[in-house]
């Protein structure tokens, strides 16, 4: 039998199966809490893109204006800091939702690798407090860290 | 290594409405009726899939069913239409059998299930009858990789680089394990018929 007929025959074979028992009741079980923790998810990853992107928004005007106006390099790098706490207190504020929440030993590697990170980043923003690109670096940090965390609490 | 993340598509970026939208939009904002509707849709499809790459265990089929369908409702408020839903989901489904696949590393017990088999007959090269029923048996009793990549490119026509992609292994492994996965077939169906 060649490949082309034994291929043949294979495709033959019913694309549809119908289980055993009706399996929805076991998947709505677990929408409603899905649900909840959508809520609170989206908005805030949305939030922090949004700031993310203003502040690159802010940095990338700066930057064109940086020959003519260099006495706002002090200003902007507060607003940077003012950026960075802000976007850390949002992100403490969501991960409390997860609090005592037990982790999967195989991710705490990757975890804590997030949360040094998101310390290095913060460091070189008090270093370098101009640097939109380290604020947006902080916000997928955290982004990241958030999403795996929820993933992980809800399955 | 293998990855539950929708594989990026290669789509062109203009494509047809998919019929799924206005559920997987309805879905995607909560509405659980909504995406009721949309299993109660893909359900068998999705099964079929998922009932074969695990080697014709019902149980194990239908949680990885499951767990699917809650995955898909995680992650419809991240779907963009870049593809067909159809295609995602079932992609979906497919990644999150082969992680479960994975973690049994040859644990897995090779019986199949013979009561779900289909007696639907079908003529071989040589003018023998290869049923269904005997197709199903000999691609539940392969070796699980082998199976897989048969499976995902001999039913569902998916290509070698998907399949390396999903499977974690070269496109060249890929290749030589459908390779094996033939050879396999041939041999255990002229064992049947003899």
């Amino acid at each position: 039998m060649s490949d082309h007929q034994l291929r043949w025959q294979l495709r033959q074979l019913p694309r549809e199966l119908e289980p055993r028992r009706d399996l929805w009741p076991g998947i709505a079980s677990q929408l409603p809490a899905n649900n909840s923790a959508r809520s609170r998810r989206w908005p805030w990853i949305a939030g922090l893109a949004l700031a993310a992107s203003l502040s690159l928004a802010i940095g990338l005007g700066w930057r064109q204006m940086e020959p003519e106006i260099s006495t706002q390099d002090s200003l902007r790098a507060q607003l940077v800091q003012r950026e960075a706490d802000a976007m850390t207190r949002e992100y403490r504020a969501a991960m409390r939702h997860f609090s005592g929440a037990p982790m999967p030993e195989p991710l705490l590697p990757t975890l804590l690798s997030l949360d040094q990170s998101a310390i290095d980043i913060r460091q070189a923003i008090a270093d370098d407090p101009q640097s939109a690109f380290l604020l947006q670096q902080l916000q997928r940090t955290y982004a990241r860290r958030l999403t795996l965390t929820q993933r992980a609490v809800t399955g | 290594m293998l990855s539950l993340a929708v594989p990026a598509e290669t789509t062109p970026a203009v494509i047809p409405r998919d019929e799924d939208v206005d559920l997987v939009r309805a879905a995607g904002q909560g509405d659980a009726r909504a995406f009721e509707s949309i299993y109660r849709k893909h359900l068998r499809r999705v099964y079929a899939v998922v009932w074969r790459l695990v080697g014709g265990h019902h149980a194990r089929a239908e949680d990885l069913v499951q767990e699917t369908f809650v995955r898909a409702w995680q992650a419809l408020p991240g779907f963009r239409f870049e593809s067909a839903f159809s295609t995602w989901l079932h992609r979906l489904a497919v990644n999150t059998t082969l992680m479960e696949l994975r973690s049994r590393s040859g644990a897995e017990a090779l019986e199949t299930d013979d009561a779900a088999l289909e007696w639907q007959a079908t003529p071989d090269s040589a003018g023998r009858i290869a049923t269904a029923a005997d197709l199903e048996k000999i691609i539940a009793s392969l070796p699980p990789r082998a199976r897989a990549v048969l499976i995902l490119y001999d039913i569902e026509g998916w290509k070698h680089e998907e399949i390396a992609a999903s499977l974690g292994m070269a496109i060249g492994s890929s290749k030589a394990q459908l390779h094996r996965a033939r050879s396999l077939m041939r041999t255990r169906l002229e064992g049947e018929s003899s």
